[in-house]
This record gives structure tokens, sequence and C-alpha cells, in this order.
């Protein structure tokens, strides 16, 4: 059981960090080449987003947010917060089901580890997401109040990145064999956003649906960041310590079923 | 250490499962035991192998023989059935043209990211990159996406990149074949540099000459059994009886009837589908072969070694003085050589109708290694010219090996004759 050794497994990693650097850099370049404003794509997509919801949910909905406790945060930067979370999620579990489809020579033409594959999704998606929180954190500077609690937001994030790590092992090696999670996991992305507390507060959520909320490791990341990030209120060590176990444990065994699984690629694609 | 077996591989097998519907995998996966849902197709089957460091080796096969599976074993691509490969050393392989390339990026780019799926760090692909650019010899291109290369342009490339990451094995998968023969030319000079730097080379290739002229070793697979293995001269010697004789016929116990005074080889050679056919049909070429000085049908010949082209007429109406010719064409269609009865000063005489004729050419191979086309025809010389009865044209094609290289094409068979003259100059002057 080797491959359930998480020293082992980031130590196999690690080795191979210069590639995956450099296939990380391409997936990025890649996706802006041939654009006018290139990388400059990943800043206005956000910011375009912030000025729909400030119209939609500030201006027309007048939604209001439940916690009246702190009534100087603006409501898009609430949102902002489920939003920058679940999207590194979104566009990881969205990708990967095709991921391996995609370099197909790479898997029976070259002697190439795949399993660094996903990571590099993970990777490019993350350069994306770290552009999010860097705009989020201009807008809480200028919208609202810097507190020293924001130093707690990479650690606050990096159960979500594992749970994201894991989920895109698992779906990149079973889209292999199952193309048709390419066509399921879009709408589940949707369906998913919904049921998480992107764009409402998981307190407004009625008590009997509680328990779902309480399973669902984006959800208690978004509330954490909201604590942690706009409300300046630490997080709580144990839900935090729970969600890390949990996403810990869906990293090493999607790395374990796509170790796995991979020597079938070549025989499948 | 010469003789440590860098790549050794043992009762390897390979199945694949075929599954007529993608549900029939689930089904698969579902069924606990019992009912199979799939067809199995053997790749190969118990395959023993075991090459030595600085060992060159080739090998031939049909397609579909497994080739290009054995590769991908042992470059640890595809995951055995049964058996075990190992390898000592790092492989560079080059399984399919420009694999691992991404079109969008530059000649330079894909370079460091080969590079660093070799494992090699940007400063040490630095100092490579000097190196690959003067391999490739592409010039600007380098610096161009890889989309607007041509295939030679990229053959190049990538063989550039295998090659400058020192790799203890290299293998090569057909893809020297699209490069141009002078590339090929360097790219062999590699490997014989290669090889004293003890490195170890296995490729696969349809060009036999390539086997016998850089081989040291040499195996041939047959539908995923190792057929054969040996010295390369004594593999294409079998591989040529191999594929000379088609499948049906081999399938009877032996050949039909002794070449020698067989009057038809029905399905004994690979005849050209697309073969150009003309004339009047008052007589018709029934029958057409290749063979080797000892009477076995071939469509691989030996340069310098004695052949024959024979073909059978049979007269449909009486026919006055026939003329049979054949002309050997290249792959592009230029005419090398050839001769006619007539030009022979042959006079075949009056055939009746009903009646047969053998004629039997024999000569010398002196063609270099290549590819080759047979035309074969019965005319006659009519007041106007000749008129066709029957003309075959790019009926049979066939291959010619060597063991040496020879530029052009066909060996002047040139004896040499050498001395140094120094001695000779010095003696002259010292006498008065």
């Amino acid at each position: 059981m080797t491959t359930l050794n998480p020293l082992r497994a980031g130590a196999h990693l690690y080795r191979h960090r210069y590639l995956i650097g450099q296939l990380t850099r391409r997936e990025v370049l890649l996706k802006y080449r041939g654009s006018y404003l290139g990388i400059g794509w990943s800043f206005f997509y956000p910011l375009l987003l912030l000025a729909t919801f400030t119209l939609v949910f500030g201006h027309i909905f007048g939604a209001r947010w439940h916690a009246r406790a702190h009534p100087a945060i603006p409501l898009v930067l609430v949102m902002y917060c489920g939003l920058a979370v679940f999207n590194l999620f979104a566009e990881t579990a969205a990708a990967a089901p095709r991921l391996i489809l995609g370099y197909q020579s790479y898997v029976k033409k070259i002697i190439f580890p795949t399993e660094i594959l996903p990571l590099v999704l993970v990777m490019s998606s993350t350069v994306h997401a770290a552009i999010n929180f860097l705009i989020l954190l201009l807008f809480i500077a200028v919208f609202a109040k810097l507190h020293l609690t924001l130093l707690l937001v990479p650690l606050i994030l990096l159960p979500l990145w594992l749970f994201v790590l894991g989920v895109a092992w698992l779906l990149a090696a079973t889209g292999v064999f199952v193309r048709d999670l390419a066509h399921v996991m879009p709408v589940f992305v949707q369906i998913l956003m919904f049921l998480s507390p992107v764009f409402y507060p998981q307190s407004a959520v009625p008590a009997s649906l509680q328990w779902l909320y309480h399973m669902n490791p984006l959800g208690i990341v978004i509330e954490e960041l909201r604590q942690v990030a706009l409300w300046g209120v630490p997080p709580d060590w144990i839900k935090w310590l729970a969600v890390l176990a949990v996403s810990g444990a869906t990293a090493l065994a999607g790395y374990a079923f796509f170790t796995r699984s991979q020597e079938e690629f070549a025989d499948v694609l | 250490m010469s003789s440590e077996a860098v790549i050794s591989v043992h009762n390897l097998s390979k199945h694949y499962r075929i599954y007529n519907h993608p549900v029939d995998r689930i089904r698969q996966m579902l069924s606990l035991g019992g009912k199979k849902h799939y067809r199995e197709f053997t790749a190969l089957d118990d395959i023993h192998l075991d090459i030595r460091r600085g060992e060159t080796v080739g090998i031939v096969g049909r397609n579909g023989s497994g080739k290009s599976t054995l590769l991908q074993l042992v470059c640890g691509i595809l995951k055995p059935t049964a058996g075990e490969v190992q390898v000592n050393g790092r492989i560079a392989a080059l399984l399919e043209l420009g694999a691992g390339f991404h079109p969008e990026f530059s000649g330079r780019e894909n370079i460091y990211m080969q590079a660093a799926i070799m494992n090699i760090s940007r400063e040490e692909a630095d100092k490579r990159l000097p190196e690959i650019a003067a391999f490739a010899d592409i010039g600007d291109f380098l610096g161009q996406p890889v989309k607007t290369y041509s295939s030679g342009m990229f053959v190049r490339l990538a063989f550039a990149v295998a090659i400058a990451m020192s790799p203890d094995i290299l293998i090569v998968d057909e893809a020297l074949s699209v490069g141009d023969a002078l590339f090929q030319a360097k790219c062999f000079a590699k490997f014989r540099e290669f090889k004293t730097q003890g490195v170890t080379i296995l490729f696969v290739t349809h060009s036999l000459d390539l086997i016998t002229s850089h081989c040291d070793t040499a195996f041939m697979l047959d539908r995923g059994v190792l057929a054969g293995r040996g010295s390369p001269k004594e593999v294409v010697d079998q591989y040529r009886r191999h594929i000379a004789i088609k499948e049906e016929s081999r399938q009877q116990a032996s050949f039909p009837t002794p070449a020698q005074t067989a009057l038809e080889w029905p399905r004994t050679f690979e005849l050209n589908p697309a073969e150009n056919r003309y004339g009047s049909g008052e007589a018709e070429i029934r029958e057409a072969g290749l063979f080797t000085e000892n009477e076995t049908p071939s469509q691989i010949f030996m340069r310098n070694a004695p052949f024959s082209i024979r073909l059978h007429i049979h007269a449909h109406h009486d026919v006055a003085s026939p003329i049979v010719s054949f002309v050997i064409k290249d792959v592009k269609g230029t005419v090398l050589c050839g001769t006619t009865t007539l030009m022979e000063h042959l006079d075949l005489g009056p055939l009746g109708s009903g009646k047969r004729l053998m004629v039997a050419f024999r000569q010398i191979m002196r063609l270099n290694p290549g590819n080759y086309l047979l035309s074969v025809g019965c005319q006659t010389l009519g007041e106007e010219g000749y008129i066709p009865y029957d003309v075959r044209l790019d009926l049979i094609a066939f291959q010619v090996v060597s063991d040496g290289e020879r530029p052009g094409v066909f060996d002047p068979e040139s004896t040499i004759e050498w001395r140094h003259l120094n001695d000779l100059a010095q003696r002259e002057k010292d006498q008065p």
C-alpha cells in the first residue's frame, strides 16, 4: 500500500516539481494565448462578475445578508468570498474528467508520469484563484476593513486545496473509463453551487437541512473564509481540523485510486 | 561490462479485451466472474528477450505483429498482462512523430518541455540547446510554433531532442522513415557514436536495409510470437521468406510445388491491387513472379545476388512472335532498368491459341536498397509500333536490402586499388 503513504506520495510529486511547474506555466499561458488581453482576462472576469453582482443583488434584489452584526460589509464581498472558493473547485471539477483524454499522446506515446496531470490542472486553477483572492483583498482594503486574521486565509484554504486535488485525481481517473462523466460534471457543479452557501449564508438554511451543509467541505471553507477575511473572527479550529482530515483523506484516496487505475489508461484510450 | 542486460523481458504477454459495446465494459465490471462480455485479443504471447548494453537491435514484422506493443511495454507505457520487463537505464523513446509536442508552442519552448519530461533542468537544457539546434538544423523555424512545421522538420526536431537527452536506451518506432536520406545518414552516424558510448538502441522498421546495415541483432515478430532471432542477415532472410509467401499458401503444409517446374503459383506474391493493366487480351500474362537464386519466390532481394523474373503467358488466339518484357521502376516512377526479348534479339516464335509460354529473365540485382516496382508486358510489333496483348504496370513491389551503404541508384561494384605514393616519390628522388 505504498500509494497510501502520504510522505511517499508527496516525495514522488516533489521529484517532478520542475515538470509540474513547466506544465502549469504552459497551461496558464495557453489559456490566453492569442487573446489581446492575455492574462488580463483573469483580472477582468472577476471584476465583471463583481460589478454584475452589485447590480443584481445590491440594487435589483436588494438582498439583505442575515449577518446583521456586520452591517459595514458590502454584500458583494460576502458573495465574492463564496465564489472565489467555489470557482477553484468548479474549474477543476469541470475539466478533470476530460483531462487525460486531452493528454492522450502523453499516455500512449511517451514515457510520462500521468499522475501529475491532475496536480497541474489544480495548479493552473490555483493561479486563477490566486488572482481572484488578490482582487478580494483589494476590495476588502477599499470597501471594508483589513483584519489581522486575514493572515490565516492561506491556512483556511489549505483543506480546500487538498479536497480539490483529491477530487481532480478521482474525476480524472474515472473520466477515462466513464466518458459520460464529462457531461455530468458541469451540471453537477451547477447544482452544487446552489447547494453551497455561495450566494447565501449557511445560517439562512433551515435547521432541518443543516446536516447536509455540515457534510460539504466547500460550504465549511466558504463560511470560515468569511469569518476570517471579512468579519475578523478567528476560525473554529476543531471544524478546521475536521475538514483538513477529510480533505487530506480525499487527496490520498484520489491519488491512490489514480495510480491504481493509471496502468489501464493506455489500454482504454 | 558490455555483456550486462539492459533490457530483459521474460514470459511477456499482452492481451487486450475487446468490447463490442461500451456497455459491455460496465457489464464486465459488474459481473462477478462467470460470463465474459469481451473477446480476447493476444497482441504478444510469451516473449523472451535479453538486450545487452551497447547493442543495436532491430525488430521486424508485418503490420499488427506486435512490434509497437512490445516497444510500448519496454517503455513502461503499457502494463503487461503477464510476465515482466526489466529496464536498467534511462529511456528516450520516439514512438510517434511529435508525440508530446504542443502545436501552439515554438520549437524552442517544446525543447524545454521535452527536457522537463525527461527530468532535465532548465540550466541543463540551456546547455544542450545549441547541440539540439545544430542537429535539427531547421534554422529560424526553431522560434516558430511547431504547427507550422513540415513532417520532415518535425522528425528532425524530435530526433535532435531525443538524442540530446543523453539516454542509456534509445527506442525508435518507424519515425526515421519520415526523414530525408541525408538526415537518416546523420542519425545513423549518431547511432554509431552512441554505440561506442554504450547506448543501447532498439528500433522497429519496415526498411530491412536499415536492419542489415546497422544492427547487431534482430528479432522477428509474427502475430505476437517471437518467430526469429539472430544475426540481422539471418533474420532478414527469414522475414523475406516469411513475407514472400502469402498467408494462404503458408497455411498449406509447404510451398506448393518446386518452383523450378511450377507453371503457376497463384496467390504466392503480394500483387499490387492498383496495377495498371491494358492490352487486347489475345495473349494473357497469367502469372508473374520474382525468384531468388535457388528458385524461392521472394519480394525481398539481397543486392548483388542473382535473381530471376518469370512469366507465364497463355495465348487465347494465335499470336505471331510475341515480345516479352520487364521494367523496374522506383517508387517515384522513374524507369531504372529492364529489357525485352526483342532487344535481346530473341524470336519466341508463333504461339498457337491455347498454347502456353514460359519466359525467365535471369540477372544480378544491382540496385541499391530501396523499394521498387516490377512491370511486365507481352506485346507484338505491328506496322505502326507495339501492339499490347497484355501489359501489367507496377504489378509487384519488391525490396532490396544490402549489408553496406552505397550512394545513388546502383552499386558500381567497384574494385579498389591503392597504395601510398610517398615512398615511391622518395625513392625516385633518391635515385640519381
